[in-house]
Parts: structure tokens; C-alpha cells; sequence
């Protein structure tokens, strides 16, 4: 793995958690989402998304239920208020970061 | 559920933390049946064996899966390494330093050198090796190989009674604490004997070499050679059982471990001409008594370590 693979899987950690707690707001179950973000080009590992959703509804910023009604028993993860608050801080934190790049690129090219 | 999943969820089970265990599983085989769906061809033999390949190892998959993790897994080998290699490095600069100083070295509860020569050293390290690190790194590799856990779960599952296999007796919690207080006792006589307890003149002038720095206790010796001798043989018939799932286990553990005792035996000779030298019979006794709760305790443990780890029953 090089360098810039490194650093962009550094940097996916985040992003993805954010597009996920945006993504949620309509119950969705893991394959699903996998397949949502495909379709929007961002490429996440099934082994790297389950384990973050895992740790999402641990930490309370998801919840999930088991829907066994259709052919497939299927586990739907929702973002609750907890989620929905740290996305908003998440969505800060980010908007500061793209600020931030952007002022110090203008400097530097300027 | 398809066998291929079937299969493919117990080769991930070991690895993962019982806690969230039927969880996990549950959500992987969903995803192996998505993956599959979403392939050309749909659901056909060929395509879930592709989707379960891609997947990847069942151990990654179960790391990556497991929002707790066990106190030793998989990815925490090289931590393993890591202090089985400290504990060596310390012994190696105790058994230095009391080759320089000539007296020996007691750091509770851990580490005993004995005095040494600069000669001596050169004994004591290889063996110090061996029963430190190489004991530790089998250990690792057992571990490795046959994939079993070793978590806090499984101690607290014990306490708790969480899981039973259903295979043979289960140790009962006073069984393993009334087994720990023996190896506590164990130790504490241990200690008396080291530092209470005069040598055997004659079986002093017999441990000549580098086992008299292991046993510094005359009449442990023999005890201790059998104790080790039919634990290793138990370890070993017991691994192999899980491995290979031998029907005749039940009848090949006891006889590969009196097997153990007889060559032991034979090879030590009997223990009481060491008692002879002067340990009064009590102590004789305590010894006996608490060889045996150690035992016990070993089987104990052995059989809630496999049973916690093994898979279940289909």
C-alpha cells in the first residue's frame, strides 16, 4: 500500500462515519448502504462499514432492529438524536477542515 | 442457512467475542446472502462460494466484526511476543546481575535467579529460554493454530455459568477456586520450602547441572517433573482432540497421561527417597495435597478452555 492509499484510508475513516450518520436517516441495512455508496462513488469495504455501524449503535449515535419479515433476516440501522448530534459536530468539524484548505491553498497559490 | 455460510460462520466463531457473537454471525451471513444476490447469476453454488472468497479470512473478518475484543486474540499476537520477550529480558538482566553479585534475585511474585557464576549463566539462560519465552511462545502457537480465545470472557463465562457445552462435567466455580487456593498454597509452600527448608545433602550433590537452577527445591523435583510431564501429554491429546475430533479421547487422555507418569516416574525415580532427607511428614502431606489440587485444577481449566472455545455442536 502506498502512500496516498494510506493516507486516503486515514482520511476515509471520518468521512465515512459521516456519510453514514447522514445516510441514515432512513433505515437502511448494511448491504444497502454499501450499495447507496457505490452509486455516489465512495467505495467502503463491507469489513470496514459493519464494524463502524457496530460501534455507531454502541456508542448510542445508531439503533437497529432485526426485521426478519422478508425472505432474508436483515439487522436496519437509523441514526437517533445522539447520532444526529454528532453528525452535526462531525459536519463542522469538516466544513472547518475544507475552510481551512481552501484559505491555505489560496495563500500558497496567491 | 447454506452449508458454505454454515461453514464459513464456524470458521469465524473461535475468533469472535462471545458477547456479541450470534449478532455478528446473523449480520455476516446476511451480507454473504446480499453479495451473492447482487452477482450474475444470482444464487448459484458457485456464485456464494465467490462471495463468501471475498469476503477474506475468516480471522480478519472476525476481527474487523468484533466491536469488543478478547484480552489475547488473534491481532494481538505481536503483543504476546512483545511480553513473553520482556519477561525473558528481565530474567536475562536478573540472571546478570546475579552472576556479577553472586547472590540471588527474588522479585515478587514473578521472578526468582538464583546465585550464579558466570559459568552458571551460561546454563541458566538456554533453560531460563525455554521455560520462559518457549513456554510462551507454545503457548502463542497453540493458541495461533487451533484458534481458540483467550479472553477475560472466558474467565467471567466460568464464574458466571454462561455457556455449557455439554461436554462431560463442567468445572464448577468453587471447583476452580478451591484450585486456585492450592496453587496459592502451592506457592506459599513453595517459598517456606525455598527459604525454610535445609537441602538434601546427597540429592543436592545429585541435582549437579543446570536443573538444579529450575527446582531449587529438592523433593519437588520429582513431583514437579510428573506433574509437568502428564500436564504436557493431557495439553497435547486434548488439542489434538479438537483438531482432529477423535471418538476415543475419553479413553486415549488418561492413558496417554499414565503413559506420562510412568516414563516420568521411571526416569526420576521415586520420590519418597528425596522426602527421606529430612521434610517432616506433614510437609510430605501438604505437598501431596497440594500437587493434587493442582492438578485438578490444570484438568479443570484445560477442559473449560476447549469447551468455552470449541464451536458448538451443529
Amino acid at each position: 500500500m502506498n502512500e496516498v492509499e494510506n493516507a486516503e484510508k486515514e482520511m476515509n475513516r471520518g468521512f465515512v462515519q459521516l456519510v453514514v450518520l447522514l445516510l441514515l436517516e432512513k433505515p437502511m441495512y448494511g448491504y444497502m448502504i454499501v450499495r447507496v455508496l457505490q452509486q455516489n462513488d465512495i467505495l467502503v469495504d463491507e469489513n470496514t462499514l459493519y464494524p463502524l455501524l457496530r460501534r455507531l449503535e454502541e456508542k448510542g449515535a445508531l439503533s437497529s432492529r432485526w426485521d426478519a419479515a422478508e425472505a432474508k433476516a436483515r439487522k436496519y440501522y437509523a441514526v437517533t438524536d445522539q447520532g444526529r448530534a454528532l453528525r452535526g459536530s462531525l459536519l463542522e468539524i469538516w466544513e472547518h477542515q475544507g475552510k481551512a484548505i481552501q484559505t491555505l491553498r489560496w495563500e500558497v497559490e496567491s | 442457512m447454506n452449508a458454505h455460510i454454515t461453514e464459513f460462520l464456524e470458521q469465524v466463531r473461535p475468533f469472535l467475542v462471545a458477547a456479541d457473537e450470534q449478532d455478528v454471525l446473523r449480520e455476516i451471513a446476511g451480507s454473504i446472502e446480499d453479495r451473492e444476490a447482487a452477482m450474475p447469476g444470482g444464487d448459484t453454488d458457485e456464485n456464494m462460494v465467490a462471495a463468501i472468497a471475498a469476503m477474506g479470512d475468516p480471522r480478519d473478518v472476525a476481527a474487523a466484526w468484533s466491536t469488543g475484543k478478547p484480552a489475547v486474540a488473534v491481532n494481538y499476537q505481536k503483543v504476546q511476543w512483545l511480553l513473553a520477550g520482556l519477561l525473558y529480558a528481565v530474567t536475562v538482566g536478573l540472571a546478570a546481575t546475579s552472576a556479577v553479585t553472586g547472590s540471588s534475585i527474588f522479585l515478587a511474585p514473578l521472578f526468582y535467579v538464583p546465585s550464579l557464576t558466570p559459568l552458571s549463566l551460561l546454563y541458566y539462560l538456554p533453560f531460563s529460554f525455554v521455560f520462559d519465552y518457549g513456554l510462551a511462545s507454545i503457548l502463542i502457537q497453540v493458541n495461533k493454530h487451533f484458534g481458540n480465545r483467550v479472553g477475560i470472557e472466558w474467565a467471567l463465562g466460568i464464574a458466571r455459568r454462561e455457556r455449557d457445552r455439554g461436554r462431560g462435567a463442567r468445572p464448577t466455580t468453587h471447583g476452580v477456586v478451591g484450585g486456585l487456593m492450592g496453587v496459592v498454597g502451592a506457592l506459599m509452600l513453595h517459598l517456606v520450602a525455598r527459604f525454610g527448608i535445609p537441602y538434601v545433602a546427597w540429592l543436592h550433590a545429585w541435582l549437579q547441572g543446570p536443573v538444579r537452577f529450575l527446582f531449587p527445591i529438592p523433593f519437588f523435583v520429582p513431583f514437579t517433573i510428573w506433574l509437568l510431564a502428564m500436564s504436557a501429554v493431557e495439553f497435547v491429546v486434548t488439542c489434538l482432540y479438537y483438531a482432529r475430533n477423535w471418538p476415543a479421547y475419553e479413553l486415549i487422555r488418561p492413558l496417554a497421561s499414565m503413559f506420562a507418569l510412568l516414563v516420568a516416574a521411571t526416569l526420576t525415580g521415586p520420590p519418597v527417597q528425596s522426602i527421606h532427607g529430612g521434610a517432616m511428614p506433614m510437609q510430605v502431606f501438604l505437598v501431596m495435597w497440594v500437587l493434587v489440587a493442582t492438578w485438578d485444577l490444570f484438568k479443570a481449566v484445560t477442559a473449560a478452555f476447549f469447551d468455552w472455545n470449541a464451536a458448538p455442536e451443529a
